[in-house]
């Protein structure tokens, strides 16, 4: 059964009416009522497939956007089949969406990063992080931009297309990070006595973990010092805390058993030839 | 020292194996204070009279709540038979809560623990986790010098479901779903280790003391309205 065919008992069924006059109203109505289903369909789709991924504010944002939309496409589709000519809106809005896109071209950078950045979720709320050099916590992230609280409490907007392109540095992300201190001893200290004394330090903190197995060992012999080299895990909740810490703790312990920190020294040979000739002139 | 003291508590004063703990009255109210390694706290207690109930909890919620997990190493490994299930024991690390009660309710109002503490990491920094850590020697039988202030003795069963032998090295456990009982002389628990396969296990806590007439522990988690959901604990990163 063709159009024509279901066109033409639709015409006698209803008679007195001219059909030809009322049908394209009918299959208006009923493309919009398909694309009201079709809207409601995807943006189902859209739900389940980006729940995990977007908090519920934004994926509200995105559904509504992506709902209306196909409506408004569909309701622009229909226009022609009520006999309104379109091609009119068409170059208007072409011409139109040309000068928006070109004066907005940075906010829609921004907006297509933030959604990609909520999908992604390299960061998160409360993420300790780093962005295009500027470090600090994340307070907010927007469609368009993202908010960091700095060290020093500062509040700090980045646009998202900054964020989304620069390299992020995640602090929190991971569980555990790593301590590692460059100790220099004179050349005349016992460095097993040192590392022994670093070692004991380490086992004896609790958040130093046991696990990845913390290292300490000479690395290098510096114009003034050998160094001593400590590398240990630490939750990442507790890093700063520790790092502080134990820091002062081995140079406390060093001293104590004393073993000095030097400070820069250079080794100056005199012949004494040529001292006893300065000397007589 | 563990148990239930009652009103009237001006003065309570407990001294036992390095912990000092006093509550007496200030002015209208009370006040409390506690020594252990010579950290101290004190806490002024807004109330003419309460009890004082002194218990072992759940591991893991002192100090900065690191982490709900518990790893024990033990001293040495043990092989396991194939389709083969048998007990151990291993000794815990006890901590001890510390609950104000009254108007038949209670809180938690201190927690401290004589153990030494440690953490370590369970998996890798990406996807592991952190884990309070003790390293147990390993009993065929009940031992008798566990002095239950410092550690506790844990029963685990150990249920290798493989065709294989297995060597376990270590258990991890959620503290959430600790069952502690206890008597003056011993704080124990009792646990299984289904071994699926060479590199995975789960671990569960079972409701019950290890002897008979041990009471059961106040439950730290329930005292705080913590809904508890997960009740077992999967180990995929090795046993």
């Amino acid at each position: 059964m063709n159009l024509d065919q279901i066109f033409d008992i639709f015409t006698k069924s209803i008679g007195i009416i001219e059909a030809d006059k009322i049908f394209p109203y009918i299959l208006a109505l009923v493309m919009i009522i398909i694309s009201i289903i079709l809207a409601k369909g995807f943006s189902m789709f859209l739900k389940k497939s980006l729940r995990d991924k977007f908090d519920k504010d934004r994926l509200g944002i995105l559904l509504k956007g992506s709902y209306y939309g196909i409506i408004i496409i569909a309701i622009i589709m229909v226009l022609p089949i009520l006999g309104i000519d379109t091609s009119g809106l068409l170059v208007a809005g072409g011409v139109t969406g040309i000068i928006i896109g070109f004066a907005s071209q940075s906010i829609v950078g921004n907006l297509i990063s933030g959604l990609f950045i909520m999908a992604e979720r390299p960061i998160k709320i409360g993420s300790e992080v780093e962005i295009d050099s500027i470090r600090g916590f994340v307070e907010d992230i927007g469609i368009m931009s993202t908010i960091l609280r700095n060290y020093d409490g500062l509040y700090i907007r980045i646009p998202n297309e900054k964020v989304f392109t620069n390299n992020i540095i995640n602090v929190s992300a991971n569980i555990a990070r790593r301590i590692e201190y460059s100790i220099g001893i004179r050349f005349t200290d016992d460095a097993d006595r040192a590392i022994k004394i670093i070692k004991d330090l380490v086992e004896d903190h609790p958040y130093i973990l046991k696990h990845p197995s913390p290292d300490v060992f000479v690395d290098n012999f510096s114009e003034s010092s050998v160094i001593v080299m400590m590398r240990a895990w630490a939750p990442v909740s507790q890093w700063y805390e520790t790092k502080k810490e134990l820091l002062l703790k081995i140079k406390l312990s060093l001293e104590k058993e004393g073993i000095k920190i030097p400070y820069p020294q250079r080794v100056v040979w005199l012949s004494k030839e040529e001292s006893d000739k300065n000397t007589l002139n | 020292m563990y148990g239930y003291y009652k009103a009237p508590l001006n003065p309570l004063r407990i001294s036992k194996d390095g912990i000092y703990l006093q509550i007496k009255k200030d002015g209208n109210d009370l006040h409390y204070e506690r020594t252990v390694n010579n950290n101290s706290i004190e806490k002024i207690l807004l109330t003419k009279d309460c009890g004082i109930i002194i218990n072992p909890i759940e591991s893991q919620k002192i100090r900065n709540k690191v982490t709900p997990y518990l790893l024990i190493e033990f001293e040495k490994s043990i092989f396991v038979e194939p389709k083969d299930t048998n007990n151990i024991y291993i000794t815990f690390p006890v901590d001890i809560g510390v609950f104000i009660s009254g108007h038949k309710n209670y809180d938690l109002l201190d927690a401290f623990t004589l153990a030494k503490e440690k953490y370590t990491l369970y998996g890798n920094p990406r996807n592991g986790v952190i884990c309070k850590y003790h390293k147990s020697p390993v009993f065929t039988s009940i031992p008798s010098d566990v002095n239950p202030l410092i550690n506790g003795l844990m029963k685990l069963k150990l249920i290798n479901t493989t065709d294989r032998w297995i060597e376990v090295t270590k258990s991890v456990f959620d503290s959430y779903e600790m069952k502690v009982y206890f008597n003056e002389n011993l704080v124990s628990m009792k646990a299984n280790m289904k071994i699926l396969t060479e590199k995975i296990a789960e671990t569960e806590f079972v409701d019950s003391g290890i002897k008979k007439g041990m009471k059961k522990a106040l439950e730290m988690f329930e005292s705080t309205k913590i809904a508890v959901t997960q009740k077992k604990y999967t180990m995929e990163d090795g046993i």
